[in-house]
Formats: C-alpha cells, structure tokens, sequence
C-alpha cells in the first residue's frame, strides 16, 4: 500500500463557541461546546485508482456531505450526542463533533466513474484513474 | 483527546474510570493506548449506565463482551485483512454499582458501540414513605 499523491490539509481543531461551563448548569455538561476535527483518514493506491477512507462514529448516513468542485472533493458531516432523557455524562473520552476534510485529486480520474459507501461510520470514495491513465500491457508484434 | 469538564467535587464514578483509563495506559503501549483505539463515554441515570464506544468500521463479530459484578470487559480484535488493517485492544469499565448482568443490552450502530446497564433491583433509588405515627 503507497501513500498517493492526493493532498490533505493539516489536521485542524477549531472550536466554534466558546461554552462556560458552571456548576448550576447541569445542562452544560452534556452539551458540548461543536467542534470541527478532520477525520482519521488514509489514502491507497492500486493501478486502478485511489481509495479513500475516512472514519466518522456516529454520523448518520443523512447528515453526509460529499462535494466535488474541480479538483476539490470535500465531505461533510456531524455526529450528535444522543439526547437520552434524565442521564448525565459522568465519564467522558471522546466528543461529538462536525467533520470536515477536503482533498486535492490528482488529473487523471474518471469523474464520473467516482464512488462513495458509507457504513459503519465508516466513509470508502473510490477513485479510479481513466482509462487513458491504466498501465496497459503492450503486445510485441511478432515478425 | 480527554476532556473533564466541570463535576461536582465528588464523583466515584470518574474516580473509577480514570482508575480504568490508567490500568489501560499501564499495560499498552503509551503511542497507542487502548482509550485512543477505543474510547469511552459513561452516561448515568439513578437506574443504571449507558457506556458508548467509539468503534467506526468494526463488526460485532470482532467484540467480545463479558459482564459481571459492576465490571463489563470489552475485548476487541479486528483482522488484519479488515480496513485500517489488524488492531486488538481490551478494556475494563468500572461502574460504580452492581448490575444485573442478564439486563445487559448491547448494539453496534454507525461505528457506536452501546451498552445499556441495569442497575441491580436492590440498588436502584427507592422512595421510602415515612409511617403515620
């Protein structure tokens, strides 16, 4: 597995608001201050095309976002806190957050050949290279 | 990525979590601890616990649970030919009272894994109506 050549930005946590959280707001315990992470993500290259996979837990299929404007694909998407009636957050690891990543494609990918599955929290693009792109095995003609 | 935000000075349950989170920290690797490859949220009620796990891409063949006393152990081995390649990891969480351990529900949704925790009967918040003289 080789890393491509696709471009990623720097891993960026921005916080949205500023929340002061205090003791008589029980209510500010459970709800987060929203930030905006980039998901994990890796890159793979085969001779048909590049992979993309991102993780996102707890984001539901309907809140994805996936754009692609020029060379630029950029996904989209938020993962919220269930709101479980009269239960309080006592111990806390991980925060739900929005995600976003954007990416530079590299020429030479069938456009429309793109495609995205989503499962699991789990988001797959395949990116394949255009036909003209594809090594190709060249016949010697015999004399 | 841990956060503690504000909580009444006394909270055996955080106590006994970040007990948990340092056991975990002992005995894997400080690169990659168990609670960055699988971490925790705890919520509460007076009738038991809800503990989420963070998990994108797993199958629920990959974990195993096991419950008992107040301790529910999670033991996680996805195969190296999965997506994202081979990763173990094992967790104990803690909970602050006992529970029943057949009331343990546990569901995998959207690379969240939920456990939903029963309090036992005797330690569930009771009223108690005071007598008439």
């Amino acid at each position: 597995m080789t890393t491509a050549t696709l471009e990623r930005p720097e891993t960026q946590t921005e916080s949205k608001e500023q929340v002061q959280i205090n003791k008589n707001e029980r209510q500010a315990q459970t709800r987060e201050p929203r930030r905006v992470v980039a998901p994990v993500s890796r890159v793979s290259q085969n001779d048909s095309g590049f992979t993309l996979v991102l993780e996102m837990p707890g984001v539901r299929k309907e809140s994805l976002d996936i754009n692609l404007e020029g060379a630029a694909l950029t996904v989209q998407a938020s993962s919220d806190e269930p709101a479980w009636e009269n239960y309080e957050t006592a111990y806390r690891e991980f925060d739900f957050v929005d995600y976003e990543a954007s990416f530079r494609l590299p020429n030479g990918l069938d456009r429309e050949a793109i495609k995205a599955d989503f499962s699991n929290g789990m988001l797959q693009i395949v990116l394949p290279k255009s036909a003209e792109q594809m090594p190709r095995k060249i016949s010697i003609n015999a004399q | 990525m841990f956060l503690f935000n504000d909580f009444a000075s006394w909270n055996p349950l955080r106590d006994m979590a970040r007990l948990n989170r340092d056991f975990d920290r002992m005995f894997t690797s400080m690169n990659n601890p168990a609670s960055q490859k699988a971490p925790i949220n705890i919520y509460t009620d007076g009738e038991g616990a809800r503990v989420v796990v963070q998990l994108p891409g797993w199958q629920s063949d990959w974990i195993d649970l096991t419950a008992e006393g107040n301790k529910v152990l999670l033991k996680g081995n996805r195969p190296k030919d999965a997506m994202g390649g081979a990763v173990q990891f094992e967790r104990t969480v803690t909970l602050p009272f006992h529970f029943d351990t057949n009331s343990v529900r546990a569901n995998l949704k959207d690379g969240m894994l939920t456990l939903e925790v029963q309090k036992h009967e005797q330690e569930k918040p009771k009223k108690i109506a005071i007598e008439a003289a």
